[in-house]
């Protein structure tokens, strides 16, 4: 090989075919436009991917069915209705829940070279995350909605009027947005040991959510 | 900034200035130069942990070097990494693809993320997915793929911006021999078509297919380059290689003491000698004149041309310090080097 020259300035393009290159700048709507892009994907995965639709929506129906029914009657809250102490418990792990089980994706891309790809294309940085936590909130928003609908079945009720239902709705959907994305801010500083972190938290959840079902039994 | 255009220098695609690299105690790159002019293909050859996915990363914008510079067709990889994206495609060890989707759904991402708009990601997806045979998988999930599939969508993925420079990471490791041989197909034909390749390899059958020149790297610096044929050369005469009955091992080696222009090796344990000769067929006769008025008839016997992995062994492996080839050959083991400690 020739060494390359430490020579002074090299003579201006064109030079053996090679042409001058445009710089390449980013528009500002970059972050929007490959956020979508990203977003869809992520969401084409969630829809095509049987076992994540299940964790997220029959998991939590089934936690209602059973907590309402099967351990309902030896639950007793003082001072409310147990099905109105219940559903908004459950609305609030179903969104820690997701939380966590995408960012079993996220590391997934990451070993797989799925983000390499991503860093090495001329697109956004921040609409990986941005993407990503899009479509996680997407998914939020149909679960909690799916849970409002089955509580609502098994006789749970919003008893302040529409206004606040709303906004607990919101405050619910916000604490699953925030989860995520302070998980995938961890994984931007730690690659490695983060990855390690994320394959064990879905496995140690529902060890958590045990303890809190004891918890709840006074 | 934004009205200059960065211009190439010499013809030089990729330039590669004294880069250097540490990830805590262990130095990854020590000073590497490097260029690759445009439109050929250049090999980068090392063992595992040589450094050559380092210098793959930098060039791929993906990490930022500790010193010296890196330039794709004139452009700084650090001063200007969004240009150097849209003008690299960059395939990996592993088909960085998206399994639930498909095929086509693939590229079409890819597309709109090199900024192609939603028409033109269309029709570069179609056009890559023809290119690498793969228009009757295009609208199947990947997940349904299989190995080699799923390697070519990886690298029509890094087609689809046209890319003027190519960077393949081991683009055939663990691929199986057929596979391969498309693959390395599929890379000739984009050469032809004038994109300059940096392909990292273990596979010194693979550099001597495919590049133009290779560079042989080992504990982060450059130890050899040339084209293969030069890098062959360094290693001078052909061999003759021949194996005896153990019994007659000491006889032969005493009787073919005068063939050849170096020190023979002799390997003790698989009764085998290998004399290193310049004038390989006068010699080779010789040594069966010698070896038939003795009464010994080997096992197995054999003239060969160096092969590039004797090159990679006598560049890589561990040297005496002894510039005897024989010596070299002999100190080198045959099997891939141990681990060494990170510091």
């Amino acid at each position: 090989m020739t060494a390359v020259p430490a020579g002074p300035a090299l003579p201006p393009a064109q030079a053996e075919g090679l042409t001058a290159v445009e710089p390449v700048r980013l528009p500002r709507s970059a972050i929007f436009a490959d956020a979508v892009v990203i977003a869809r994907r992520n969401l084409t995965g969630i829809a095509r991917t049987p076992q994540l639709v299940v964790f997220a929506t029959i998991q939590p129906v089934m936690f209602v069915l059973l907590f309402r029914y099967v351990f309902g009657g030896a639950i007793h809250v003082p001072g409310i209705n147990y099905v109105d102490f219940l559903i908004p418990g459950i609305i609030v792990q179903t969104v820690i829940f997701g939380a966590t089980s995408t960012a079993v994706g996220l590391s997934q891309d990451m070993s797989k070279g799925i983000i390499d790809r991503f860093r090495s294309l001329p697109m956004s940085r921040s609409a990986v995350l941005a993407g990503r936590t899009i479509a996680d909130l997407a998914r939020n928003v149909f679960v909690v909605l799916l849970m409002i609908v089955v509580g609502i079945a098994v006789g749970f009720r919003f008893h302040n009027g529409f206004g606040p239902a709303v906004a607990a709705v919101l405050v619910a959907l916000l604490l699953g947005y925030t989860l995520s994305l302070g998980v995938r801010l961890r994984w931007a500083h730690r690659r490695r040991p983060g990855e390690r972190a994320a394959r064990r938290v879905p496995v140690r959840l529902p060890a958590g959510i045990r303890q809190l079902g004891l918890r709840l039994d006074p | 900034m934004t009205t200059t255009t960065h211009s190439p220098g010499r013809g030089a695609m990729i330039e590669v200035e004294g880069i250097s690299k540490s990830f805590g105690e262990t130095r990854a790159l020590a000073g590497v130069d490097m260029s690759v002019p445009a439109g050929t293909v250049q090999g980068l050859l090392g063992p595992n942990g040589a450094g050559k996915t380092t210098l793959v990363r930098i060039l791929a914008t993906l990490l930022a070097p500790d010193t010296g510079r890196a330039r794709v067709s004139g452009v700084d990889v650090q001063k200007d990494p969004n240009t150097v994206r849209s003008l690299i495609g960059l395939a990996g060890q592993y088909a960085a693809v998206d399994e639930t989707l498909t095929g086509r759904e693939n590229l079409v991402m890819v597309g709109r993320l090199y900024r192609l708009g939603a028409k033109l990601a269309k029709v570069r997806a179609a056009e890559s997915l023809e290119r690498l045979g793969l228009v009757e998988a295009a609208d199947r999930p990947v997940k349904t793929y299989s190995g080699g599939m799923r390697r070519r969508l990886d690298l029509g993925a890094s087609l689809v911006g046209r890319p003027r420079v190519l960077i393949l990471d081991e683009p055939t490791t663990g691929l199986d021999p057929r596979t391969r041989l498309d693959m390395w197909s599929f890379i000739r034909d984009l050469v032809a078509g004038g994109t300059t390749v940096l392909l990292t390899t273990q596979y010194l059958e693979e550099a001597d297919q495919l590049a133009d020149h290779s560079v042989v790297i080992d504990r982060g610096q450059v130890i050899a380059s040339g084209t293969s044929a030069e890098l062959k050369a360094r290693l001078g005469s052909d061999l003759i290689e021949m194996e005896v009955r153990a019994a007659e091992l000491d006889r032969a080696t005493t009787a073919l003491a005068d063939i050849g222009c170096g020190a023979p090796v002799i390997d003790q344990a698989r009764a085998q000698i290998t004399i290193p000769v310049c004038a390989p067929v006068p010699d080779l006769m010789t040594a069966l004149r010698i070896l038939d008025a003795a009464g010994i008839v080997p096992v197995d016997l054999g003239l060969r041309r160096p092969s590039l992995d004797d090159v990679f062994l006598s560049l890589t492996g561990r040297s005496t310090g002894d510039d005897d080839l024989a010596a070299r050959l002999a100190t080198t083991p045959r099997t891939p080097r141990p681990a060494r400690s990170a510091a």
